[in-house]
């Protein structure tokens, strides 16, 4: 009898366990097909770092304390759309954008003719031609729009590249040419590489599971990989800040540069040919300092210049911050005057020193006098994010709180209401 | 989008043209059925020599997505098979390559050879067919191998009837 019963309820038992494995089963199949909703371009626009600052506002103190460190030395910040491909989208879209900044078409044509000749190592791993050429024309075609007219006039304007990589065939292209590419250097160099292999027993397994796929997130070592092939022949540098919960209260840095050249050679301007990636874990977006963006003094393109007038040369000084490139509405030089009233005119205080060659006085010099006048009357500019933030010494988590203090001469009265004096008026004419 | 499918009907146009170069032998034939459709193929796929398999050919369906290669072929077995990784009436295929692994650098010619190396090595820890893969797991490879050959039997088409 006992016999009998322990035999059902281990049959029970089993019923019992089959279910389960049934339900993981199902489970397993649920999560293999999700898919995260994923919006938002595929590279956005340039935003200001605060926006960091206010996502993880109410977040983990840690989070807190990186974030509002990171705002003050990185001031400008650009989303990659987390469709697991974002690594790879960022260091290619980052590779365009350093070679621009250049602003050396030399430098461009080079990397051009460079990019044609590695085609001889996707031969070497064996790919046949037709499989990669049309990867490969899409990245040299983006390499000579950048490398031409009117592009190259304006390296600081990311207009081009934004939207070839808002374009998905393109997008998708390039990045599956870097993710070739990468996957045959790793197989042509791969000492540097085997030793941190963990989970895949060799290279070309590596390769097969985690580079070659679309939609296979880049980790560390295919990041080595593609910085090691692509970024330093090019003279290009790239760092990422880890953004996590480490206990520290700065992002972690690590540089990505060239082992081989000691660090006494290094060459002025690497800052200058440096790719930033903000890492957050599973996502990376990119990240620029102060300097990035433009340089202290830019001589505007001639082109846009002669809009204004013959012969003004304008030269700008850049403040520490702003929203927006400037650079990419060409009607902020014709329009200095109306562009000083709105915000954007605003955050360039030092706007100074504009000549024409004859000495003239010209409209823009001005809309400067105009300016000074309005900065006499007006208190210094603050953002509505500065305003709320612990920076501000009238925040009161700011180690120099000072309240806002009130005296009795600052109050105003109030005016007299028009309307009841009107109705006093019309009171003389009842009856 | 216009540029983007102009590319992909280049690449399968050469993708063929190359298929009908270098004869592929895991195939009998690899070609869509219908002239006007690039999209849509057909194939038939040896069975592997010196397996369970010799002798038979099985008709394949290929589909290709519209972003392709970025993205895998749905390919699915026209012919019952019996095979741990093949659903044994709808035809899907289990293969990481035409899932997570797929990547730009393969080719439907490329794919198919590897269909056939999967003929041969099983992966009976994650069956579409639980039978076949239990016979298998359970280390019964006599019983496994004659099931197989009934199929083949049964189902298949014959590499000697082709000819």
């Amino acid at each position: 009898m006992a016999e009998e019963a322990s035999s059902s309820s281990s049959a029970m038992q089993e019923k019992a366990d089959m279910k389960t494995a049934q339900e993981l089963a199902d489970l397993e199949k649920l999560s293999a097909q999700y898919e995260p909703d994923v919006n938002g371009p595929l590279v956005g626009e340039l935003q200001s770092s605060k926006i960091l600052e206010a996502e993880y506002a109410g977040a983990d103190p840690v989070y807190v304390r990186k974030t509002a460190a990171l705002s003050p030395k990185y001031s400008n910040y650009r989303t990659i759309r987390g469709d697991g491909n974002c690594g790879w989208r960022a260091l290619a879209f980052g590779y365009f954008e350093l070679l621009l900044r250049t602003g050396d078409a030399k430098v461009i044509e080079k990397e051009h003719d460079r990019i044609t000749s590695l085609c001889s190592l996707l031969d070497s791993v064996g790919m046949a031609d037709y499989l990669y050429e049309d990867f490969v024309d899409e990245t040299k075609n983006l390499l000579r729009t950048i490398g031409q007219s009117p592009a190259i006039d304006n390296p600081y304007d990311d207009k081009p590249i934004l939207e070839a990589f808002n374009n998905a065939d393109t997008s998708n292209s390039i990045i599956t040419h870097l993710k070739l590419l990468t996957s045959a250097y790793m197989k042509i160099y791969p000492d540097a590489y085997v030793p941190f292999l963990v989970e895949h027993p060799t290279i070309d397994d590596y390769r097969s599971a985690q580079i070659e796929p679309y939609g296979i997130q880049i980790d560390h070592l295919g990041v080595k990989a593609l910085i090691d092939a692509i970024f330093i022949p090019a003279d290009l540098n790239v760092e990422i800040s880890y953004l996590d919960r480490s206990d520290s209260d700065e992002v972690n840095i690590h540089k990505f540069e060239d082992e081989s050249t000691p660090a006494s050679a290094k060459k002025e301007g690497q800052e200058q040919r440096t790719l930033r990636m903000l890492y957050r874990p599973g996502h990376y977006d990119l990240i620029y300092k102060n300097g990035d963006l433009a340089p202290p003094s830019l001589p505007i393109s001639p082109k846009i210049a002669s809009r204004a007038s013959p012969d003004v040369r304008v030269s700008m000084m850049l403040g520490q911050e702003y929203t927006r490139n400037p650079f990419r509405s060409p009607s902020l030089v014709p329009g200095i005057p109306n562009s000083l009233n709105d915000v954007c005119g605003r955050c360039f205080p030092a706007m100074r020193s504009y000549r024409n060659h004859d000495g003239t006085v010209s409209t823009i010099q001005r809309a400067e006098k105009e300016l000074e006048t309005e900065a006499e009357v007006e208190p210094p500019l603050q953002t509505k994010l500065f305003r709320n933030s612990h920076y501000n010494t009238r925040h009161f988590q700011n180690d120099h709180f000072q309240p806002e203090m009130w005296g009795p001469d600052q109050i105003v009265t109030p005016k007299p209401r028009v309307r009841g004096l009107k109705r006093a008026f019309w009171k003389n004419f009842k009856h | 989008m216009a540029s983007g499918s102009a590319a992909l009907n280049r690449r399968l146009i050469q993708e063929l043209h190359k298929s009908r170069q270098e004869d592929n032998p895991a195939l009998t034939y690899l070609s869509p059925p219908d002239d006007s459709d690039l999209h849509h193929w057909r194939a038939g796929l040896r069975g592997t020599p010196d397996s369970p398999y010799e002798g038979g050919v099985w008709d394949v369906d290929i589909v290709i997505p519209d972003n392709y290669p970025l993205a895998p072929p749905t390919i699915k077995f026209i012919t019952k098979i019996c095979h741990p990784n093949v659903h044994i009436k709808t035809g899907e295929i289990c293969l990481d390559l035409l899932k997570s692994e797929w990547s730009a650098a393969y080719t439907i010619s490329s794919t198919m050879t590897a269909i056939q190396t999967l003929l041969t090595s099983p992966e009976p820890d994650s069956p579409l067919n639980v039978d076949a893969a239990s016979l298998l797991r359970s280390g019964d490879t006599m019983g496994y191998e004659s099931l197989v050959r009934y199929y083949v039997w049964r189902y298949a088409r014959k590499e000697d009837d082709e000819i």
